[in-house]
């Protein structure tokens, strides 16, 4: 998983339920104003939108926070790709999925 | 309304080329089609179900499908959608524009700008351009290599290069994808706890 390599290679904690789990402290540096950014974009939540985008330039500065949304808007991208081609799932799922906690296979 | 932050350059850049590539004819639609499709695409999201009139039946559902609930799309579902005349490299075509008109409106909504105006269409026919080495590799449209993200719309070169154009731009490219330790103004685990959220609240196990 990217997000486990990318905090070893920064020697940063991260805990990966936290992407699953929005009760769980990510322990990344911003991690929970990031996490909300990306609830408030991909949810597309305009109660929550200003409250998350002031909390993230708070923490990561300007130019993080538009990184951050930027981010989210190109896995919205991302996700529509290769949901709509078919594209077969890769890699170790159900690892991954036992480490999310999550469900494997998709009902 | 627009907003007070400061746009990086290869983001209005990214965008930009998007929107002129967007009003002009594509491989297989026109311009006004590829506009029509966007604006099916954004009432979809609103919902909205009023069509256009410009675009097949077929075509307004594919766009719908892809805009709102890309996570529900089953090969049952493509297989339908070819029988009723859709060719795989079409579906290549609007797949491209929908996902990239997304990305857009989802960032211009997350820094807290009004959604853009769409552009008006370039008169023209299609060009009927695509990738001729593009073969069936796994996913249900023709690709250039084994299937997987970077190669998901190479059945139109077109469609591929405005892909990594906003993939790189709003992200990072293709070939920084194993610098685990790179910062582009977040450290790369900081991207990557929003890429994973975002990918776990679209239902996306990619």
């Amino acid at each position: 998983m990217f997000l486990r390599e990318g905090s070893k290679a920064h020697g940063v904690p991260v805990n990966l339920l936290a992407v699953t789990s929005a009760a769980t402290d990510p322990e990344l540096p911003a991690g929970k104003e990031l996490r909300a950014m990306a609830d408030a974009v991909t949810l597309w939540d305009t109660d929550e939108i200003p409250i998350a985008r002031d909390a993230l330039i708070a923490a990561v500065g300007e130019a993080g926070a538009v990184r951050a949304i930027a981010v989210a808007g190109n896995y919205g991208m991302m996700n529509r790709v290769l949901d709509a081609v078919l594209n077969p799932i890769s890699g170790r799922p159900a690892t991954m999925a036992a480490e999310l906690h999550i469900e494997w296979p998709r009902s | 309304m627009g907003t007070s932050l400061a746009i990086h350059a290869e983001i209005n850049s990214a965008i930009n080329n998007d929107w002129k590539r967007m009003a002009r004819p594509g491989s297989f639609f026109t311009g006004a089609q590829r506009v029509a499709m966007a604006t099916e695409a954004r009432r979809d999201r609103d919902g909205d179900p009023t069509g256009t009139g410009q675009l097949s039946p077929t075509v307004a559902r594919v766009v719908r499908q892809v805009s709102v609930r890309p996570m529900d799309i089953t090969h049952q579902w493509v297989d339908q959608a070819f029988s009723e005349g859709l060719t795989p490299l079409q579906y290549v075509e609007i797949i491209g524009l929908v996902s990239r008109l997304s990305a857009i409106d989802l960032f211009d909504f997350g820094i807290g700008s009004d959604q853009r105006p769409l552009p008006d269409p370039v008169a023209g026919e299609p060009t009927g351009a695509f990738d001729p080495a593009a073969q069936p590799n796994g996913a249900v449209v023709p690709t250039t290599g084994p299937s997987g993200a970077s190669v998901a719309l190479t059945g139109i070169r077109a469609e591929n290069a405005a892909l990594h154009e906003i993939h790189e731009a709003f992200f990072i490219s293709n070939t920084q994808i194993p610098e685990f330790g790179l910062t582009k103004d977040l450290i790369r685990p900081q991207m990557e706890m929003v890429a994973a959220r975002t990918s776990y609240l679209n239902d996306c196990f990619y």
